[in-house]
């Protein structure tokens, strides 16, 4: 089954803090929780929860988590 | 691609030599409380041995030889192979290997070759070592495969300073005809070049003035061009998707899983990383060792360094199935699947 915004939202979320903010439209290099090591973090819980390794130049594309969302969609479909 | 197995070559004995001085993570000022945390926890890197200016690669891969063949009681003028995996040798020209040849008095038909290769550096020299072994009949070998790394790299690069350190290593393989068989997978994808390069210094962009004045590429990250970058995303992904994968395909090919092996040992880059490869191929933590927090990454030689620091004790006692798997600059990588038994493995040496 196809995921949704919601369960790539949750998956996301559980890599922060509690008191981060991760919601869909959040762009994500302003957060303050926010890092390289984070990004590395968000990348395997991608890969581990949706079989998709998002790649570092189409990464560094996207700026809000959504925009994560439908680059992993995307990946997955392809 | 063909299966890569050699059958009749056997591995005696593994040494490994880091530099004595040692820098520590916790206390590099330069890095806010932040880094140093995930440095330290995530990374998994605390402590980083670092070469002096008067210590090269050879001098620890020198070292780790000299400690190996007395151990082993080997008679240096029988080796007839040595092989130098390292992207920091003596000099531009000549490669290092004939030096070393000369300091460990091996004879002067013996074959002496530098190999310039990084984090596959290890996995690589295996199987050049052991390929010309069995082709030309060489008798006994020594695989020399070690970085002082840490001398390409900016002090005020704060993306690449805390993980890199140096390290040398010597391996000895010698003709036998009941030793098993080793299988290697070995590829490269040079498209991604970039992504762990000196810009710099070479023959494509020789040294000029201007690429060695210091540059901010962004904040904490001051360097030249004729020193080492990283984007370290593009090595994690690169890790996470191709250096899985590829063992995968080892596995399923030999028609094995990680149930047939005792350890798997990665090339330690980033403790991170390496949990989600183990985690993707079937690894336990307890299966996977890392000597990360000690010594960091040392280039081409984390896995000899994995080897002697964490698990001499199961190689010096009797048969151990391992995986091997070296990846990074090329970027490449190199796996194989070999059964050790009963190697000479000297403590780690500090030179």
């Amino acid at each position: 089954m196809e995921p949704t915004l919601n369960d790539f939202i949750e998956a996301i979320a559980e890599t922060f803090s509690t008191s981060a903010q991760v919601e869909a439209g959040v762009k994500f290099r302003e957060m303050e929780e926010w890092s390289s090591m984070q990004a590395l973090i968000v990348i395997a819980a991608v890969d581990e929860h949706f079989g998709v390794t998002l790649p570092e130049k189409e990464f560094r594309k996207a700026e809000t988590f959504e925009d994560l969302f439908k680059l992993t969609i995307s990946l997955k479909d392809a | 691609m063909p299966d890569l197995s050699i059958l009749g070559v056997a591995l005696r004995g593994i040494a490994a030599a880091v530099p004595s001085g040692k820098e520590d993570n916790a206390e590099l000022e330069s890095l806010s409380e932040k880094s140093k945390k995930e440095i330290i926890e995530r990374v998994g890197i605390r402590y980083r041995h670092v070469a002096d200016t008067e210590t090269t690669a050879s001098d620890l891969c020198l070292a780790s030889a000299e400690k190996l063949l007395n151990e082993l009681s080997w008679d240096s003028a029988d080796v007839g192979l040595l092989i130098f995996v390292t992207q920091t040798p003596d000099h531009i020209v000549p490669g290092s290997a004939t030096q070393l040849q000369h300091k460990l008095g091996l004879p002067q038909n013996a074959i002496a070759l530098d190999i310039n290769q990084g984090c596959a550096g290890y996995v690589y020299g295996m199987s050049v070592v052991s390929g010309m072994m069995k082709s030309f009949g060489i008798r006994k070998a020594l695989l020399l495969v070690g970085d002082t790394i840490t001398k390409m790299i900016s002090p005020t690069d704060n993306s690449i300073r805390p993980i890199f350190a140096d390290a040398g290593s010597a391996t000895a393989f010698e003709l036998d005809a009941a030793a098993g068989e080793m299988h290697f997978k070995l590829g490269s994808k040079g498209a991604d070049f970039e992504s762990i390069h000196v810009p710099h210094g070479g023959f494509r962009f020789p040294t000029t003035d201007d690429s060695l004045k210091k540059k901010e590429i962004s904040e904490g990250i001051v360097r030249n061009m004729c020193q080492l970058s990283m984007n370290g995303q593009a090595v994690f992904t690169f890790g996470l998707s191709t250096v899985a994968g590829e063992i995968n395909k080892l596995l399923t090919e030999q028609g094995s899983s990680s149930e047939d092996f005792d350890l798997l040992v990665l090339h330690q880059a980033n403790q991170f990383l390496n949990d989600a490869i183990a985690r993707k191929v079937g690894f336990s933590k307890e299966k996977t060792p890392s000597s990360l927090f000690e010594f960091g990454n040392t280039s081409c030689a984390t896995i000899p360094v994995t080897l002697v620091s964490q698990i001499s004790d199961s190689l010096k006692a009797g048969k151990v199935n391992l995986l091997l798997s070296g990846f990074g600059v090329g970027l490449s990588w190199g796996n194989v699947i070999l059964t050790t038994d009963r190697l000479v493995c000297p403590e780690m040496i500090y030179v």
